[in-house]
């Protein structure tokens, strides 16, 4: 390549990078912790982040400038997730609906009216069976809860991401929190922390 | 409301607010339903419980390292293409024959210059005293047992004072790399150059790291390097070599080393272990 013309690419390069750089890696939190959040280890969540932003840069033309680049770049990650990582893991076990409808319709049905029940349900449940039981649902349920619960993400915010009308996202929301009580339930039932009955 | 409409409305009345009207008459119910009101705690309860125990924590600095090393190899290696920052400049119908006509311009250049660029194939290292071509064929001898390293030690420490007693008259990096098992070091001179040889067991992979003074690969005329390899160390500090199928070549230059990593781990491995010391 001659002088000139290289020199005019090289400009026109920097500049990519630069915007970039200012555009996309302020989202790295984010990204970080639902990457985290969804494959459960620290090596995959780095491995799915690294993916992220390479794709990320190289269809960086693709992006429409003034449009929600964390939600841009969520896709991508979300996409790359579908791809190469729900394929390498073994699916969550399918959840049987009418189970969760029972524990609640047992809860529903106690008589006494309690403020307190976290103490009366889960005692000292730790954090990681908190964990556990949100790795344990189902990705697109996992999905909400992590961004609304977590992330602090309104319905809106999250309906963009996820490609959803706001319905949908509702729903999820209201069946993810169940089934994550469900699962709690079951940890704190098997570690004997359950008071009562 | 009756409680399916309560239901509908317990997400909006957790996350968001309800429009007056509608949060009263929801209030209302859940006042006098037990079980509507329990089944809104405990989903309350379920966010509490997530918000609680499961913290947004910052990207751990080796990362964010990791990641910005990972562009900017993506930056080294990615070639412009010349149809898109053309278009960039002009319009589509004006480009095409623009570009057509830069080619032809190029070519009678080319023709009736007596002058060539001899860097223009800027990632090819065909001297024989390339580092990279020496990297490798070090790798090469060290797996087939031909090369071993003179000291071996589960402690990196111990390679750092085998260099600085071999007087090498640079610092050496002694890559602190995880998950191996033990490392080991040589050195030795070739037409005045000094080098340093480290050798990692890393499970069932060898990483070979071949080290000279940064002066000696930069500038110096014993030992060469391409001239994308010398613009990438000198603006980025890393280098990835293209042309190896069956194994990768990391270079990264320290204060005051240029360094060679060889392996047949794959890549993002070789480059998180380099990267996460």
């Amino acid at each position: 390549m001659i002088p000139v013309l290289q020199a005019v690419v090289s400009r026109s390069t920097k500049k990519k990078h630069t915007e970039f750089e200012a555009e996309a890696l302020p989202h790295m939190d984010v990204l970080y912790n639902f990457a985290l959040r969804t494959t459960g280890n620290e090596d995959d969540a780095r491995d799915l982040l690294q993916e992220t932003y390479l794709k990320a840069y190289r269809f960086w033309d693709k992006y429409e400038k003034g449009t929600n680049i964390r939600a841009w770049l969520f896709r991508i990650m979300k996409n790359s997730y579908i791809n190469r990582y729900r394929k390498e893991t073994k699916e969550p076990d399918k959840v049987d609906y009418d189970d969760i409808e029972n524990f609640y319709n047992t809860i529903r049905a106690e008589s006494t009216d309690s403020n307190d029940l976290q103490e009366q349900l889960y005692g000292n449940l730790l954090g990681d069976e908190v964990t556990k039981a949100l790795q344990s649902l189902p990705d697109d349920f996992r999905t909400v809860v992590i961004l609304c619960d977590i992330e602090g993400l309104t319905y809106e915010e999250i309906a963009e991401f996820v490609e959803c009308p706001i319905g949908t996202v509702r729903s999820r929301l209201h069946r993810g929190r169940k089934l994550l009580q469900a699962k709690l339930f079951e940890y704190a039932k098997q570690q004997g922390m359950i008071k009562g009955d | 409301m009756d409680c399916n409409e309560a239901q509908q409305y317990a997400g909006d009345a957790i996350d968001r607010s309800l429009p007056n009207g509608i949060g009263k008459e929801f209030q209302a119910h859940l006042e006098k339903c037990k079980p509507c009101r329990r089944e809104v705690a405990l989903e309350n309860l379920s966010k509490h419980m997530v918000r609680q125990n499961i913290q947004q924590i910052p990207t751990p600095r080796s990362i964010q390292t990791f990641i910005l090393s990972s562009l900017r190899l993506e930056y080294d290696q990615k070639k412009p293409d010349s149809a898109s920052w053309l278009t960039g400049f002009l319009p589509f119908q004006v480009a095409l024959p623009a570009l057509a006509g830069g080619i032809v311009a190029v070519a009678f250049f080319l023709i009736v210059s007596s002058r060539t660029d001899p860097s223009y194939k800027m990632t090819a290292h065909t001297a024989s005293n390339d580092i990279i071509n020496l990297s490798f064929a070090n790798f090469a001898l060290m797996q087939s047992g031909k090369m071993q390293p003179a000291m071996v030690t589960a402690a990196p420490e111990s390679v750092g004072d085998f260099f600085q007693k071999s007087n090498l008259q640079f610092g050496v990096h002694i890559p602190k790399l995880k998950t191996c098992e033990w490392c080991g070091g040589s050195a030795s001179e070739c037409s005045g150059v000094k080098q340093a040889h480290l050798l990692y067991k890393a499970g069932k992979e060898l990483i070979y790291v071949f080290e000279v003074s940064d002066d000696d690969a930069l500038y110096g005329t014993q030992v060469s390097l391409p001239l994308a390899a010398k613009r990438a160390l000198t603006q980025s500090g890393w280098y990835t070599d293209p042309d190896h199928p069956d194994c990768n070549v990391i270079l990264w230059k320290t204060d005051e080393a240029v360094c060679v990593a060889v392996s047949t781990m794959k890549k993002a491995q070789l480059l998180a272990l380099l990267t996460t010391q």
